[in-house]
């Protein structure tokens, strides 16, 4: 695969430990039905999820906020090794420009009966003015999580 | 940001109206008249979840009495100016659902209805 994402920092590393079979994880990236179960945060779910699960595919979707606000994305499955590996790049369009594009490389491994799931993610664009959206999914969630914490230890 | 204004922002941010006023007024200066539609709620009552948040730093009353949402300067209540940190929020939610999820489907009984 040639591209800066070998050689580059990511902008956003995660790994997370799932307490479920790999070949179970990885399902739940691959099939509409699961992926519309848990894609995207609470405050603002996906309601609709459609692709072609290969390498080359596109996947297009729906994200809901708060008073029925949505927001459209789509992208490509740049490759897709079965229960190791989905490299995505995907795309948010605003008034036909495209205002963020990420870079998605997500890992599978199995440790222990267990999946340690990695996600490397590799900004390409990043727009300032509909920072508004970004905003609004991280206040969200910041209020959220602060709201909770307020509520249990009140 | 000193202990006082924390705690009445923390004070601010513990009522979930007053969060809904915040999420609203991200999306553009709103006058009280125009706040107060969605939340069936009297002009006075609307006023007052505007003080708290006022004196709490989070909202300010600008021209023609059109109230905004103030920038802090601190801790997890900045703005966020970037999709990046928006995307991060979004990815570490996902995960968490995926998390409560995949617990489900490994659930024994066939007859679950309940979706996390």
């Amino acid at each position: 695969m040639t591209d800066t994402a070998a050689t580059t920092t990511p902008d956003l590393h995660i790994t997370r430990t799932f307490d479920a079979p790999r070949e179970l994880v990885f399902q739940a990236w691959a099939k509409e039905e699961h992926l519309l179960n848990w894609f995207g945060p609470r405050t603002f779910p996906v309601v609709s999820w459609t692709h072609e699960f290969r390498t080359g595919g596109r996947f297009e979707y729906v994200m809901q906020g708060p008073e029925g606000v949505r927001a459209p994305g789509s992208g490509e499955y740049l490759e897709i090794v079965e229960n190791e590996r989905i490299v995505t790049q995907s795309q948010i369009v605003h008034e036909g420009d495209v205002i963020f594009e990420v870079r998605q490389v997500s890992t599978f491994e199995e440790v222990d009966g267990a999946t340690r799931y990695t996600l490397d993610a590799y900004v390409l664009i990043d727009k300032d003015f509909p920072g508004r959206a970004g905003m609004e999914q991280g206040w969200n969630e910041t209020l959220d999580r602060l709201g909770e914490h307020l509520a249990t230890h009140a | 940001m000193t202990d006082d204004t924390l705690s009445r922002t923390f004070a601010a941010l513990a009522d979930p109206t007053r969060r809904a006023i915040l999420e609203r007024l991200k999306r553009g200066e709103v006058s009280v008249t125009e706040l107060a539609e969605p939340f069936d709620m009297s002009l006075p009552a609307i006023s007052k979840h505007l003080r708290v948040l006022e004196r709490a730093g989070l909202v300010t009353r600008g021209r023609q009495a059109q109230w905004r949402p103030r920038r802090l300067d601190a801790g997890p209540l900045t703005d966020v100016a970037h999709w990046l940190d928006g995307y991060r929020d979004f990815m570490t939610g996902s995960l968490d659902r995926l998390d409560a999820y995949l617990q489900h489907l490994q659930q024994p009984d066939p007859d679950r209805k309940e979706r996390p």
